[in-house]
């Protein structure tokens, strides 16, 4: 006799189709892999225990929701040992792409948590500005001023990426 | 090309290469977890709206003035009431359920008998037909507080498996290690308060205390157990089977 819910096997597809986006989404607003996979563990947790009362066509707004809250709620409990001031644990592969992956990373953590996650939802996932308002819970004048903010902060630091070095040294 | 699209495809490239992922057997694993104490907590306070009335009802609705009782004796304190004496044969043919329930009472008086003990497994959010307590790989007690109810859960190490409370504060104790954790039902209105144990050879004993209230603030004033006698009960060698 199984007593497995009927509904698990529709979570496990889920977690198959999205676990490997909701990891990179992670990362993006973490900036570390470890921190980026107890945030996902924690959401599908989460999803496991809400999962029968979530209507199927807002799964991902559902997941996104606790993701982000999730990285928020690590990112004030890591406080002084933020790993996005750390160096990646990995490359990409070549010199290159290494570097600019160094770069960009450096100058995600430059931004406060909920520019990071603006950027991410933004242009990692591809959202509208009114599905990252959903996500965030702000309103989609919010998301656009901090898209337009923080975008301007990415480009002077990524413009910038000896400077930014040099600030990390310094601290 | 924009900026935005500069900016797409350094983030695809950046996050491309993922490294590690969550563990689908440890999420249902912690997820039937979770439902199965959240289930639990939706009866405990059931009970609680509907056998405390006027009390309850001063609680939920904020009542600033109700008294808190303290399992804590204080020194210059009231006498803390003894509690009342329970049933505890809720299982026939065993006599783990008045263990569990005495080993409760000794370290928290201010509670009332148990609302119920019985058996359970990992699968099951309720529990298991008494006739079943031979295969049980936890054991539960319930609660009914002024402020919602409380639910103590002895485990086996077959059922936990190696869990490890990823969004908890942990701390090392002697015989293994202690857990915190504060979470809400999906409305918000009812939060659990967690205290767990997991011993180093993997069996474990989890103390929850639910609290009706619309934020985690007023929900940690409304608590009626102290953390310490919490973390002292699931500490105590008593609570296996």
């Amino acid at each position: 006799m199984s007593r497995t819910p009927a509904w698990e096997t529709a979570y496990r597809d889920y977690f198959t189709a999205r676990q490997r986006s909701l990891m990179r989404t992670a990362y993006a607003v973490l900036g570390s892999w470890p921190a980026a996979e107890d945030a996902v563990q924690t959401t599908f947790t989460q999803l496991y225990v809400h999962w029968p009362r979530i209507q199927p066509g807002a799964v991902d707004t559902y997941a996104r929701r606790t993701l982000v809250h999730t990285c928020f709620r690590m990112s004030r409990h890591r406080g002084r040992e933020r790993s996005t001031d750390r160096v990646p644990e990995r490359t990409v592969a070549g010199p290159e792409g290494g570097l600019e992956r160094l770069d960009l990373v450096r100058a995600l953590a430059g931004l406060p948590p909920q520019g990071r996650a603006v950027i991410a939802l933004r242009f990692l996932d591809d959202l509208s500005v009114a599905e990252t308002a959903r996500v965030l819970d702000l309103p989609e004048g919010t998301v656009k001023s901090q898209t337009a903010r923080a975008l301007d902060r990415l480009q002077s630091a990524l413009a910038e990426p000896e400077s930014i070095e040099r600030n990390h040294h310094d601290h | 090309m924009t900026t935005e699209q500069l900016l797409r495809d350094q983030l695809d490239r950046a996050t491309r290469d993922v490294v590690g992922g969550p563990d689908l057997a440890a999420s249902i694993r912690d997820g039937r977890r979770r439902r199965r104490t959240t289930r639990a907590g939706v009866a405990i306070a059931t009970v609680a709206v509907l056998g405390l009335g006027a009390v309850g009802a001063r609680a939920l609705a904020g009542d600033d003035g109700h008294t808190v009782a303290r399992d804590t004796p204080v020194a210059d304190g009231p006498p803390v009431a003894p509690a009342p004496q329970a049933p505890t044969d809720f299982v026939p043919g065993t006599d783990i359920d008045a263990s569990l329930a005495a080993v409760v009472a000794e370290h928290l008086p201010s509670l009332p008998a148990p609302d119920d003990v019985y058996p359970s497994d990992g699968q099951t959010a309720g529990p298991l037909p008494d006739a079943e307590f031979a295969r049980a790989q936890d054991w539960q007690a319930t609660y009914t507080t002024e402020a919602g109810g409380a639910l103590v859960m002895m485990g086996s190490a077959e059922e936990l498996g190696g869990w490890r409370c990823r969004d908890c504060g942990a701390e090392q104790v002697p015989g293994g290690t202690l857990y915190h954790e504060t979470y809400s039902t999906d409305d918000g209105r009812t939060w659990w308060f967690g205290t767990y144990f997991v011993a180093d050879d993997g069996h474990f004993v989890n103390a929850f205390e639910s609290v009706q209230a619309p934020d985690e603030q007023t929900a940690a004033d409304r608590r009626q157990l102290a953390d310490a006698d919490l973390e002292a009960l699931v500490e105590d060698a008593r609570l296996t089977f």
